[in-house]
């Protein structure tokens, strides 16, 4: 294609825009809204999936036997954990520990805990820190073949987090889809008014034997159009309330900080951008591929 | 030039607008195709537009079998037939100019020879101190001169006019006739479908009459009824 063929194209999209401002308005917004959510959710399931691998790299593993065990069957314990790959550093925390450890937490009501030294119920158990997160499961695999042992890992907690996640990975999948589809049939109605006001021009063109594709690109453009803008729209939006939200969380609350770790705002947009902007021109080419299949009998 | 074998045409709702119709033009030839509403005249160029197909029969254009042209072949058979309609159909929103020359950028022709070519054929057609105009501020015989600088602006080899004369008044009519001759005089076939009487037994060309979907007469200088 010619440039200035290009040219004549992209006048002519911009133009379409302009001759139906209200319903390229329109297009423009619910692709905006649509990219919007998507946006938000993206940047609520990274974060949680950071905070998630935060979260295990910072807590190890507790091993401990499920029933009264003597001296030497922990030792015995001991050297079987020494064999274990990846384990940096094998704690061991006795009974009279571990209820020490319970009586701190429970503050005030630590006093509930007294007489229980006696009859204590806590059995003697060893912290694994591993010297990389990501073996965590190999390890776990292998402590699972030491019978009469429980393992106790950050298995809930990581559970939850992952539902969640999950849980935010499928609504923003069925709202994306839900919008993308009224994207696309406000795209389309959008170009059809443009097809419709040109509707002799596109006559006369056929007649003096203009390609069906010369006809075609100007609204394919104006769909692309439409595409960009409505996806640049919401990344401007996000790119300020982000860097706000994570700078306000940081300086209000410096002691959660630990857990509330954000991505930067750079991180975000290096896969936020290319994102939004291939299902915000999808959208756009999508609907007038539509339009144009149905109205522009060319 | 242009060859038909035995064409008919039935529309879906069962009106057979063309009964067996054969013929023959050649290449610079002046051809008048008459016949009063109806008769079948529309329908005979639009079978030469590929606007509609034929139910039977095989159209021939410049030594091409048109009767299956793939479809993306058809802008490329239109670009070798210049059209103009009865009712002009030019771009509102466009100059004069800007109405010839987006004939050429169509078939993407450079901006060097469209302001070259532009000028010339609207001097030719009369129109250079109107360049500047758009239709609305045209009379009927300016404004089909225009359409008549797009239709020939790519230089086709065929000129087809439907009813080119059926807006303008006699003086204005004779002045597009005029114009066509020209245009003929320099070598390209020219089709008018007209009805008007006047001008064809004037002007003393090929004639060809259909009435009822049926060829009833072709006389190679022929009037507008056989009593001339």
């Amino acid at each position: 294609m010619k440039i200035r063929t290009m040219k004549y194209f992209a006048g002519q999209g911009f133009r379409g825009i302009w001759r139906n401002r209200l319903m390229s308005l329109a297009s423009i917004g619910t692709i905006a809204s649509c990219l919007m959510i998507v946006g938000i959710f993206y940047c609520i399931a990274v974060n949680v999936d950071y905070m998630l691998e935060t979260l295990e790299e910072t807590t190890g593993i507790t091993v401990f036997y499920t029933e009264e065990i003597s001296e030497e069957k922990i030792q015995a314990l001991e050297n079987r954990l020494n064999q274990i790959d990846h384990i940096e550093k094998i704690v061991y925390i006795s009974p009279e520990e571990a209820l020490n450890k319970e009586k701190e937490e429970w503050g005030e009501y630590g006093s509930l805990l007294e007489g229980l030294e006696n009859d204590n119920p806590l059995p003697p158990s060893f912290e694994i820190t591993l010297d990389d997160i990501r073996y965590q499961k190999d390890v776990i695999a292998q402590l699972n073949r030491i019978s009469g042992i429980e393992i106790r890992y950050l298995e809930e907690e990581t559970k939850i987090l992952i539902g969640f996640n999950n849980m935010i990975r499928i609504i923003s999948l069925v709202l994306i889809l839900i919008l993308g589809f009224i994207g696309v049939m406000l795209m389309d109605n959008t170009i059809r008014l443009t097809v419709y006001v040109r509707k002799n021009e596109i006559n006369i063109m056929k007649y003096i034997g203009a390609t069906d594709w010369f006809i075609r690109w100007p609204f394919v453009i104006e769909g692309i159009i439409i595409g960009i803008i409505g996806s640049i729209l919401p990344l401007i939006i996000i790119w300020f309330s982000y860097s706000f939200i994570t700078e306000l969380i940081y300086e209000r609350n410096t002691f959660i900080q630990k857990i509330l770790v954000f991505r930067t705002t750079g991180e975000i947009f290096n896969v936020l951008t290319p994102i939004s902007l291939v299902i915000g021109i999808g959208i756009g080419v999508i609907g007038s591929a539509i339009s144009i299949r149905r109205y522009l009998k060319v | 030039m242009i060859q038909l074998h035995n064409i008919t045409k039935i529309y879906p709702n069962n009106v057979t607008a063309l009964k067996n119709i054969s013929l023959s033009i050649e290449k610079g030839e002046f051809v008048f195709i008459i016949g009063s509403s109806g008769s079948g005249k529309s329908t005979l160029l639009k079978l030469l537009l590929k606007e509609i197909e034929p139910s039977h029969g095989e159209i021939i254009i410049n030594e091409k079998n048109i009767t299956n042209l793939r479809k993306k072949e058809i802008p490329f058979l239109r670009r070798k037939l210049g059209v103009v309609f009865q009712d002009f159909r030019l771009l509102p929103n466009k100059t004069v100019y800007e109405n010839v020359a987006f004939a050429m950028q169509i078939v993407e022709a450079t901006p060097k020879e469209i302001r070259r070519n532009v000028p010339m054929v609207l001097s030719m057609v009369g129109l250079a101190k109107k360049a500047r105009c758009y239709p609305n501020q045209l009379s009927g015989g300016e404004q089909q001169r225009t359409a008549l600088a797009r239709a020939i602006i790519n230089n086709p080899p065929i000129l087809i006019c439907d009813e080119p004369t059926g807006n303008l008044d006699p003086v204005t009519s004779w002045e597009i006739m005029k114009l066509l001759k020209d245009i003929n005089d320099r070598g390209t076939t020219v089709i008018i479908a007209t009805h008007e009487k006047d001008i064809v037994d004037k002007m003393k060309k090929r004639v060809i009459e259909i009435k009822n979907g049926t060829l009833i007469r072709d006389l190679p200088k022929g009037g507008y009824s056989d009593e001339d």
